[in-house]
């Protein structure tokens, strides 16, 4: 088959893979192909990013940049000329792909159904886009083909050719995940036909990935599958154990739906490890997981509300020349995928990227270059679009119904209007939600506030806005925002969260426990407002209170970071370090950008008298931004024994921070300076 | 996709067949489906695994039962 030279990424995306479902069978033995790849390489959980929505996720992942730098805000997007709607495109993200990337560069990417691909780009080599996939094929015919929706476009005809309808599906297809479908009536449950068409997507894109991985030279070859997610969102709520709101009869027909889906997933990357060599590194992500135990939410629930089945870990599995084997991988982010590729490739990491290399993944060390930025360099060999292409409205509304029958939205209104406002209203929202608790969290209030003209009583923007407001040190302002909502709001659960951290802002801890009782009291038990609770008992300085609280909140939720670093900081307090930093690592290992939680870490560390590791977490911290005059003062003691050049580094960096500052504007002031006896200071 | 329920039952496997690698399937008694028992038999859902290799067999398939 045709090479390119150079190193060699596969990048397999399986939207919603979760270590949840795949453990237990990897215990049983039922998912062979990726037991070698773990053993062999490196598995770990995959942070994802809020809003969990594929489009700006798995946009996020290919740039290494958050929604606000990408511009991919939701499934879809107004029509130029705001006639109507259409999926969300190519031609709408405004920085670079990791596929731009690697074109000016020189290198070749096979890019197969990415969210957000179409219409596909001229990069170097090949792009098959996500609503090429999307079109549907009746019986064996490749139906209509969209030539915009492949690069280069001689290759639409044989990848259309290479699409599986759903008709061409026998039983032998599907009695593997549901056994019993003999049993079943198809007039009346349409639960198997809709198995058969992600079945046929699934295979569309197995189909496609294959052929080009053997025919078009690459260096990097990214495929996403979004078979898991799709299955999950129709045959999760079947998956053992059975569900109080399932009924026992369709329990009995589809529990095997979701192993069998994982099963087939498997098997599919048995055939596409076939064909790469031991030089190719293999990339194995999802964007995020998939609640499959007792927080899936009840039967027909969980389809008003497919984000809330979503679980905030996806996974992560790599294999490689100069990858560390039988290993683990802490603290990575969906924001790391494309700095990670670019590093192994020998191409320099953009500073504007929000993602890190996985630099600890590498057996032998590799120091990243790094440039400023990709952006506006070497345009003209990146493969980006050269002008604005039109989207047919026609196509538009085509594309729109099949995002529709998938299930990722809702049916649009008939007002065409409506449906542009009610699209511009939810992306703005999702790209607020996407600000939110980031350093650019500020972005997020002039929307909010745009979105409160719209509708005053918009409970979610009031609150959101109060608690930026609150973390800008906003406190007025967030208080009248507060006090302005409706009496009844006001007693909601939600809003005494709210008024608590306004509480805790203030310095009123005492106060912001009784907003937070209230809160329990009024039915509220969310891990964050266990989390809340222990904070404040913390301040309160009520240690064992504070452990109870966020005890409380792991037993709903195993994976939390915030209540992790909660206990950590109530074992320092009770003197076990020891304890304390398992319990930091563990909540650095789930996150890393965590300066808190690496702080604490430090701390135990230093009672336990190992100091280069306490320096390592405390300088962890210190790159965060975090409390740079602690840190320094922590550093300064650590350093003074082993490197006194570091200790006076650090101490001076703290003297100076704490000097009153003499700024030189004030010296060309108009107004007059207070006689004082201060020397006067040159110009 | 066959629109039927099967009806007939496949002929069953002898006990002691090898089983080949593919997904199982608890079945009705008289029904053995998804179970390999020759070498050289693949599953359907196998090939469709196999990805282009595997969809050519299944075309091939197709073209024999014609």
């Amino acid at each position: 088959m045709p090479q390119a030279p150079g190193k060699k990424i596969l990048l397999i995306g399986w939207d919603a893979a979760d270590w949840e479902v795949i453990d237990p069978l990897l215990q049983a033995g039922q998912m062979p192909a990726l037991a070698q790849m773990i053993k062999g390489g490196l598995r770990g959980n995959l942070a994802t990013l809020q809003p969990v929505l594929s489009p700006m996720l798995w946009t996020s992942i290919a740039t290494g940049k958050r929604a606000e730098k990408h511009g991919i805000y939701g499934f879809t997007e107004p029509l130029p000329d705001a006639s109507g709607i259409g999926p969300v495109r190519s031609t709408s993200r405004k920085c670079k792909a990791v596929w731009n990337i690697l074109s000016q560069s020189g290198l070749k990417s096979n890019i197969i159904g990415w969210f957000a691909s179409s219409p596909a780009e001229p990069i170097n080599g090949v792009m098959i886009s996500d609503q090429f996939l999307h079109r549907p094929i009746q019986n064996d015919s490749a139906g209509e083909i969209l030539t915009n929706a492949v690069h280069p476009r001689a290759l639409a005809k044989p990848a259309a050719d290479l699409r599986v309808s759903t008709e061409s599906l026998v039983a032998g297809d599907l009695l593997p995940f549901i056994p019993k479908l003999a049993e079943i009536d198809l007039k009346q449950d349409d639960r198997p036909l809709k198995l058969a068409r992600r079945l046929a997507r699934t295979a569309t894109v197995q189909a496609m990935a294959t052929a080009l991985i053997q025919s078009e030279p690459w260096n990097l070859m990214g495929v996403y599958f979004d078979g898991i997610d799709q299955f999950a969102h129709e045959f999760m709520p079947y998956h053992p154990p059975r569900m109080d709101s399932v009924p026992e009869r369709d329990f009995e027909l589809y529990q095997d739906v979701m192993r069998g889906c994982y099963r087939f997933h498997d098997m599919m990357l048995h055939t596409l490890l076939q064909y790469v060599d031991e030089e190719t590194t293999v990339m194995l992500i999802s964007d995020h997981g998939y609640e499959s135990g007792r927080r899936r939410p009840p039967l027909n629930q969980g389809k008003e509300d497919p984000e809330g089945c979503h679980r905030p870990f996806g996974i992560v599995c790599l294999k490689g020349p100069n990858i560390k084997k039988d290993d683990r991988l802490y603290g990575a982010s969906i924001l790391d995928v494309t700095p990670t590729i670019l590093t192994l490739l020998g191409l320099p990491v953009g500073s504007d990227m929000d993602g890190r290399p996985w630099l600890e993944a590498f057996e032998k060390p590799v120091k990243p270059e790094r440039i400023f930025s990709w952006e506006g360099v070497g345009d003209e060999a990146a493969g980006l679009h050269t002008e604005h292409t039109r989207q047919d409205p026609a196509e538009a509304a085509a594309a729109i119904e099949q995002l529709v029958a998938l299930g990722y939205i809702a049916p649009p209104s008939e007002d065409a209007r409506k449906t542009v406002q009610d699209t511009i209203r939810y992306n703005k929202t999702n790209l607020i939600r996407s600000l939110l608790g980031t350093p650019q969290e500020a972005k997020a209030i002039p929307l909010l506030e745009e979105l409160l003209t719209e509708k005053q009583d918009n409970e979610w923007c009031l609150l959101t806005l109060a608690r930026c407001q609150i973390r800008q040190g906003k406190l007025p302002e967030a208080r009248s925002v507060l006090e302005k909502s409706a009496p009844a709001m006001q007693q909601e659960g939600q809003v005494q969260l709210v008024f608590a951290e306004l509480a805790f802002a203030e310095e009123k801890p005492a106060d912001a426990l009784k907003y937070l009782q209230a809160a329990e009291r009024s039915g509220g038990s969310h891990p964050a407002l266990f989390n809340q609770i222990g904070r404040a008992y913390l301040v309160l300085k009520r240690w064992d209170e504070a452990g109870s609280a966020f005890q409380k909140s792991l037993e709903i939720e195993p994976d939390n970071p915030a209540a992790l670093d909660g206990l950590a900081r109530v074992h320092l307090e009770n003197g076990e370090p020891d304890l304390a930093v398992e319990k930091s690592l563990q909540a650095v290992g789930l996150i890393h950008y965590f300066p808190e939680a690496h702080y604490h870490l430090g701390l135990g560390l230093e009672r336990l008298d190992k100091a280069s590791e306490a320096i390592l977490a405390y300088e962890t911290a210190l790159n965060m931004g975090y409390r740079k005059n602690l840190l320094h003062s922590h550093l300064a003691k650590l350093y003074r024994p082993i490197n006194p050049q570091k200790a006076a580094r650090h101490q001076k960096l703290l003297i100076n921070s704490q000097r009153p500052r003499i700024y030189r504007a004030d010296i060309n002031s108009k107004f007059p300076a207070p006689e004082s006896s201060a020397p006067k200071i040159q110009a | 996709m066959d629109s039927h329920n099967q009806k007939q039952p496949a002929p069953t496997n002898s006990v002691n067949a090898e089983i080949q690698g593919c997904l199982y399937a608890k079945t009705p008694p008289g029904i053995t489906v998804g179970v390999l028992t020759s070498p050289t038999e693949v599953s359907p859902l196998s090939l469709l695994a196999a990805g282009i290799v595997g969809l050519a067999e299944r075309c091939a398939r197709r073209g024999r039962k014609q």
